[in-house]
């Protein structure tokens, strides 16, 4: 399973490479501004800036997974091995929970801490985890939909798929807000994602 | 797992995504075309002047209520008497309205008025690290250090005098256990960095510190479950979907050609020709309002120990309840609401070259208003000092409650079908769970609603006022696109069953699915069904599947070709 990760992890390295990087970038500035100050504004407009981009990327990166799939029937070649789909979809979806992690906690911990940090009113913890797991959620969601658009052998389907679903999925966190329905609703969502993700990469015929 | 579970599985979990995602699409069509509607709106549509409010000594009661120009500043007619009366003017906030439906904000607003889940201070004032007004979490006593200007570090004036705690038993310059501890206070708008009164949820009572005099005064405990209890809405405190004002008694003066306040003078004052000055804010904070959960309006003396009912919520009219209400409106069903208390205050001493001691306040009525559900419509009323309501306005347009106008005058019809259209494409089974529980949503949830709409045309039938028989008349009406769709679709997709070879069973499930879910089942269906080529049956010559044993149309079983050697050979 390690080895199958690793792998999805070098097929998709370039979204890994950049949210490292952005993950580095945002931290230096965080901790920058922690000693010196002045980054506030820095940190929030870039992340503010950044999150929809993210998003996006999230999404691409599930849809880029399932399409080189289809295209390059990728998983027809492991299945040859001593692995079966299972553990190649499990793979799949670590990989992009990975990616989700690495490339939101760092951004979303660094604006929510700077929007927190100047003014003494704004409570730090609880505002930091109301906002920050529905968004965490929000960020695999978009990955989950990814899975959904990439299954084609078009790309063009695939990447208006991923970006009209995204344009209609990501503001759900503004209407919602960050209550208990965003959590239900991005949960079951995913779930449902998942389950109809499997279904077709478990039936699809190679 | 057999393989019709995993079927069924992927179909409702194929379901649910379409739905979502559907059900999102179509909410950003009916923001954008209910937005239209309400921005549209002419500004005099949004507000209620009430003139005279025949709250002050010696006024009139109110002559005239409903939407008039806002013009105060003009000087009186050579008809008109030398004497302005009060005015209470009640505006909405459009943009508040508007962005109801941006939950994000608002819980992001209420995290941060309420403070919730903050460090071990919560900070109600904050200047710098020796001028705050706190609550310290971990002894529950609200904490006020106070230390104007700059010290030398031997300073006689920095002393133990300038840091205080309250807590429900009284004032120490320590933290003492003895004082007791708040545990949940809810501060509206009434508090500044001398004064604030507030509730405790868990106490239960009100409490009110004067930080200057050093005193708490606490109300009577109320019971458990008590229907006064107050309500909390933070949005109705920091972003209020109506604005009060209130305009003062004023005096034309001639010589000066402007508008002078007219001091008020009452019984006990006319010996001494004091005159108490009109105020919108009680500076002493004798008199906490509150609205109760019920919608009902108190007024608690904390010098008293008083609770008195000082008024109610309005009910507002919303498009097919336009007529004379004089329910009670639950807060719940309100977008939002404003009450505001009306004060005269007389300054003590009333030398305004000396410092105030204290303020003696009289209450003299308040001014309560409510923005419906849907923010189309806003209703005001005017209760005097012991509670009766005095007069009543609601938002009208060219004689037309405002409820109406918004769907039928502003616009071409254009966006009020569109809007209705989009409302149509909603699966069936939740237009009719908009009809029938849509009340049950918040009110400004409802606007962010993506499955039960409150604020559609058929939720708002729900509410309606008249006779059951129109509602039922009325109800296909609304629902009928909606309907006339879901039957249609279902018809397509029963048809395309047929033809693809799907089990009795499955075209029943889809079918009754269709009809109750409409769009949603049918792309649901779209993207689940089948997908193999079709052959044709050598038996009946309609297309069959080749997959199964039977042809799904005639019954008949593949025909399979006998195989019989040939009697002949191919020699070289």
């Amino acid at each position: 399973m390690f080895t199958l990760i690793i792998r999805e992890i070098e097929d998709n390295r370039v979204f890994f490479i950049a949210a490292v990087l952005l993950a580095v970038i945002f931290g230096v500035l965080f901790v920058y501004g922690q000693f010196y100050g002045q980054t506030y504004d820095v940190v929030i407009g870039l992340g503010m800036f950044i999150s929809i981009p993210m998003a996006m990327a999230f999404c691409a990166m599930g849809a880029t997974q399932m399409y080189w799939d289809k295209t390059k029937k990728i998983s027809a070649l492991l299945a040859t091995l001593a692995v079966n789909r299972s553990q190649i979809f499990t793979a799949r979806v670590i990989a992009g929970f990975l990616l989700v992690l690495i490339g939101f906690v760092p951004i979303a911990g660094a604006v929510i801490s700077a929007v927190s940090k100047p003014k003494v009113f704004l409570p730090s913890h609880g505002l930091y985890y109301e906002i920050l797991i529905p968004s965490l959620l929000l960020g695999f969601a978009c990955y989950c939909v990814g899975l959904q658009t990439g299954w084609t052998s078009n790309r063009v389907t695939a990447i208006l798929g991923a970006l009209g679903l995204n344009v209609i999925l990501i503001p759900i966190i503004i209407i919602k807000g960050f209550g208990l329905e965003i959590y239900a609703i991005l949960i079951f969502l995913i779930a449902a994602c998942l389950i109809r993700a499997w279904y077709k990469f478990s039936t699809a015929a190679f | 797992m057999s393989a019709r579970m995993k079927n069924l599985i992927n179909v409702i979990a194929t379901g649910f995504i379409v739905m979502v995602l559907l059900s999102l699409a179509l909410f950003y069509g009916r923001f954008l075309f209910w937005s239209s509607l309400t921005r549209d709106m002419p500004e005099d549509s949004l507000s209620v002047i009430i003139r005279p409010s025949g709250l002050f000594p010696g006024e009139p009661s109110p002559l005239q209520a409903g939407p008039q120009n806002r013009i105060r500043s003009e000087p009186p007619g050579p008809n008109e008497p030398n004497f302005r009366y009060s005015q209470i003017y009640v505006g909405q906030n459009r943009e508040v309205v508007i962005g109801s439906a941006a939950g994000a904000v608002w819980d992001i607003i209420a995290d941060v008025f309420k403070f919730r889940g903050a460090n071990e201070k919560v900070y109600y004032w904050y200047r710098d690290e020796n001028n705050y007004i706190c609550l310290d979490k971990r002894s529950g006593l609200i904490n006020r250090r106070y230390m104007p200007g700059k010290f030398q570090p031997n300073d006689e004036n920095i002393s133990l005098n300038n840091e205080l705690f309250f807590g429900p038993n009284g004032v120490s310059q320590t933290a003492s256990t003895s004082l007791g501890r708040f545990y949940d206070p809810m501060l509206g708008r009434s508090w500044d960095p001398n004064r604030m009164g507030f509730y405790d949820r868990t106490l239960r009572r009100f409490y009110t510190i004067d930080f200057v005099a050093g005193t708490v005064n606490k109300s009577p405990q109320l019971a458990e479950g008590d229907s006064r209890e107050p309500i909390y809405r933070v949005r109705d405190i920091v972003f209020p979907a109506l604005n009060i004002e209130l305009g003062a008694l004023n005096i034309w003066n001639a010589e000066e050609s402007e508008w002078k306040e007219q001091k008020l003078i009452f019984g006990d004052a006319i010996q001494s020709g004091v005159g108490y000055q009109y105020l919108g804010r009680d500076f002493s904070y004798t008199f906490i309002p509150w609205v109760s959960k019920t919608g009902r309006v108190y007024i608690c003396n904390t010098k008293e120990g008083s609770l008195v009912e000082a008024g109610y919520l309005p009910k507002p009219w919303s498009l097919y309840s336009t007529g004379v209400d004089t329910r009670v409106a639950n807060p719940r069903d309100v977008l939002g609401y404003g009450v505001r208390p009306i004060y005269a205050s007389l300054r003590l001493p009333a030398d305004p070259n000396k410092p105030p001691q204290s303020f003696d306040v009289k209450y003299l009525g308040m001014c309560v208003g409510t923005v419906s559900r849907e923010g189309a419509s806003m209703a005001v009323a005017v209760f005097d000092a012991n509670g009766r309501q005095i007069c009543r306005g609601d938002t009208k347009k060219n004689g037309m409650p405002t409820a109406e106008y918004m769907y039928s005058e502003t616009h071409t019809p254009l966006a009020t079908i569109s809007l209705f259209l989009l409302e149509n494409l909603q699966p069936p089974v939740f237009e009719a769970a908009s009809y029938l529980y849509g009340n049950c949503i918040e009110a400004s949830a409802g606007h962010r609603a993506l499955f039960i709409l409150p604020n559609s045309f058929v939720g708002m039938l729900g509410r309606y006022s008249g006779t059951k028989f129109d509602r039922q008349v009325f109800l296909p009406l609304l629902m009928g696109p909606s309907l006339i769709l879901s039957i249609w679709l279902a018809f397509r997709v029963r048809k395309d069953a047929k033809i693809i070879g799907l089990s009795g069973t499955a075209k029943k499930w889809w079918t009754i699915g269709t009809i109750a879910f409409g769009l949603s089942a049918y792309i649901t269906y779209r993207l689940t069904r089948p997908k193999e080529t079709l052959v044709t049956c050598q038996n009946c010559g309609q297309l069959r599947r080749p997959d199964m044993e039977r042809c799904h149309r005639c019954g008949s079983k593949w025909e399979i070709p006998e195989l019989t050697p040939p009697n002949w050979r191919i020699c070289d």
